[in-house]
């Protein structure tokens, strides 16, 4: 299953089904008193153009930027809301593209978690399920607003949310199996599951 | 008084050194205290924060072998503790942003290793794991610096609450010692002046007691014991009413609430009496007694030993009015003692008789026997005149062998006559002086008053005057003035 658009090559050689939507939560800090960012205030932060929290209203610290490693979906999914690279990127030629070198790249979702909620002065994105997850079970972290709108199965619906991806399944084109478990996750019984692990359901706007 | 108002102003600035020296060091040692507590506190910290730092390990150990989320939740919350305590470090003056930036990449390496685990990517989780242990050992070097730092500050701050402590000690000693110095010598000015003071009182004449408001005597002079023959301890302390009790100048003993000490020491008004104290021996000493307030409810008693002023007084009374031989009136006192019955009589309407008397024939006794037995006619002459006379009648001695008599309120001539010549007859009887048998005469003139009404030393010119017609008629003989 992945969150990224699927390469024209990978196109070509799988079938891909989408079978529900998430959302890219920006998350920072509970204790951070940052409450919205707009799109050009994240992407000057990834970029490096801010660099502390006190030119945002904040502390006057450091800002801890956690991105992704590369081949991480979520990187996908930023770098296409945001219109940045991975420095490692070799698609990017312009250098006021790049995600500050000095960023975290994280592994699992887990890690960008764990970071930011461990680190006060931290800032990451995430899917918005897993971040819903954990803020569940208490991890420090709070999501804020981009452009001023909250990710919400609304939000993501109509669009409002600026960075929104794609859950695909991908599978052989052939593969009789899969296309049975394809069926089975376009289900009502599937999709339930699917919205109770806080990602949004493919027929929600319907 | 000097020495009071020195004892006040070493008080005071006792007080103020007090004050100033234990103030200072009262806020010095707070202040290092609350120092130390802080750094004690800093100390603490630091443990709490590497307590932190293992915690944070260990709960993403568990998350990674449990595969359980709420390890992660947890090793977020110990992190965001560790950093709270470097905040508060940070606060506290140490420079602590190197420290924390070195905790952010051993945090990141740990959760890095986890979220690696988790994935089963070993090869990346074991990278990971390098550096984040690499990063703890860096870490704790740093933490082990800040501990010097910390111990360097908590050592040097003990010894100056040392020192301090010394200096106070040093002060307090110092203040002890010359105060004790100072306050011994003073109480030795106040002794020597105290001594002093008590020397004088002994080297007075008079004497000198003072008694409490119980009437007990409560010190006495040298003078005072030497006079009322007591020796200061049976003295001291007892009831000097009782002991030497007063008198009246006439003996009689005083009431307590007559007694003129008493009377001082309850309403502190100063008195000057003459009365009598008793010896130790039962002896009378008359005495001229001042009594004084002495402090809130004391007195001072002051008293001269009036014996010898008395006799001089009563001595010289004597010689001016008696004849030192017949311890008879003189003529001095005579004509006082006669004006006044003049006085009298006028008064009464009584008679008076004023006679002149000279003996016949004592010349040849004193030139034939010498002055002694003279002088030792006239005073038997004397006798016998008084013997004759009643108490109230006047007898004097002129001079020589001249005696005046008043005689007071007769009833009649007869009896002036009779009385005077019993006189005549009394003298006329022979004296017997050791083995001598002396005899002789007397010659009487009187007058009466107020048939004859003159004054004094016309009365008695008319008595010489009769005397004299007396001893033309014949010697013994009586006469009346005649007008």
């Amino acid at each position: 299953m992945v969150i990224r658009y699927l390469t024209p090559d990978e196109k070509k050689n799988y079938a891909h089904t989408i079978i529900g939507y998430d959302a890219l939560a920006i998350i920072v800090h509970k204790s951070n008193p940052i409450k919205s960012l707009t799109l050009q205030q994240l992407i000057d932060i990834y970029r490096g153009k801010i660099e502390r929290w006190s030119q945002l209203g904040g502390v006057d610290k450091p800002i801890i930027l956690i991105s992704k490693q590369p081949n991480r979906g979520l990187l996908y999914l930023f770098e296409k809301g945001t219109g940045l690279f991975h420095p490692s990127n070799p698609a990017n030629s312009n250098p006021a593209k790049t995600i500050a070198t000095w960023a975290w790249d994280a592994g699992a979702n887990n890690n960008n978690i764990v970071w930011t909620g461990g680190l006060p002065d931290a800032i990451s994105y995430i899917s918005l399920g897993s971040a819903l997850a954990h803020i569940a079970n208490g991890m420090p972290i709070k999501i804020i607003a981009l452009d001023g709108v909250f990710p919400s199965a609304e939000s993501i619906a109509n669009h409002s949310y600026p960075i929104v991806g794609e859950l695909s399944l991908v599978y052989h084109k052939d593969d009789s199996k899969a296309k049975k478990f394809i069926e089975y996750m376009l289900s009502d019984t599937a999709q339930k599951v699917i919205a109770k692990n806080k990602f949004n359901r493919v027929d929600y706007a319907k | 008084m000097q020495n009071k108002k020195f004892l006040y102003r070493l008080i005071g600035v006792n007080a103020l050194i007090l004050l100033i020296v234990f103030g200072t060091f009262f806020s010095v040692f707070n202040f290092l205290e609350h120092k130390l507590k802080n750094i004690l506190e800093q100390r603490q910290n630091i443990s709490m924060f590497y307590n932190s730092v293992n915690q944070v390990t260990s709960h993403l150990y568990q998350a990674s072998m449990l595969d359980d989320a709420h390890y992660l939740t947890s090793a977020a919350l110990t992190s965001n503790r560790a950093l709270a305590i470097l905040e508060r470090l940070h606060e506290d003056g140490f420079n602590t942003r190197l420290l924390e930036e070195n905790y952010n990449n051993f945090f990141r390496f740990t959760v890095s290793t986890t979220a690696f685990g988790l994935e089963h990517r070993l090869e990346e989780a074991r990278g990971a794991n390098e550096m984040g242990q690499q990063k703890k050992q860096e870490l704790l070097t740093q933490l082990k610096e800040i501990e010097i730092k910390i111990d360097d500050k908590k050592d040097s701050i003990i010894a100056l609450i040392e020192t301090f402590m010394a200096i106070s000690a040093f002060l307090l000693i110092i203040v002890v010692v010359v105060n004790v110095k100072l306050i011994s010598n003073s109480f030795l000015v106040i002794r020597t002046k105290e001594s002093e003071q008590a020397e004088m009182i002994n080297a007075i004449g008079d004497g000198v007691y003072g008694v409490d408001k119980l009437g007990n005597c409560t010190f006495i002079n040298h003078s005072a014991l030497v006079m009322l023959g007591f020796s200061e301890h049976e003295v001291l302390n007892k009831n000097q009413h009782l002991m030497f009790h007063h008198h009246y100048p006439d003996g009689r003993a005083y009431p307590v609430d007559k007694c003129p000490i008493h009377l001082t020491v309850e309403d502190r008004k100063t008195r000057r009496v003459q009365e009598t104290f008793i010896r130790k021996d039962g002896s009378q000493l008359p005495v001229s007694v001042t009594v004084a307030p002495l402090g809130k409810d004391k007195g001072v008693v002051v008293f001269q030993d009036m014996t010898t002023i008395k006799e001089e007084h009563d001595t010289l009374d004597r010689s001016a009015n008696y004849d030192y031989l017949t311890q008879l009136p003189n003529r001095r006192l005579f004509m006082i003692l006669a004006e006044q019955k003049i006085a009298e009589s006028k008064r009464r309407k009584n008679l008076i008789a004023i006679a002149f008397l000279d003996l016949d024939g004592f010349k040849l006794v004193n030139d034939f026997h010498g002055h002694d037995i003279g002088d030792y006619l006239l005073e038997e002459v004397a006798k016998r005149f008084k013997a004759t006379l009643r108490e109230s009648d006047i007898v004097a001695r002129f001079g020589g062998d001249e005696f005046v008599v008043l005689l007071d309120s007769p009833q009649s001539i007869d009896e002036v006559e009779e009385t005077l010549k019993r006189i005549i007859q009394e003298i006329s009887h022979p004296f017997h002086i050791n083995d001598l048998s002396l005899q002789v005469g007397v010659s009487i003139g009187y007058t009466l008053f107020p048939e004859d009404e003159s004054d004094i030393n016309s009365l008695l010119k008319h008595a010489d005057d009769a005397m004299y017609d007396a001893k033309q008629a014949g010697k013994g003989t009586l006469k009346r003035f005649q007008g």
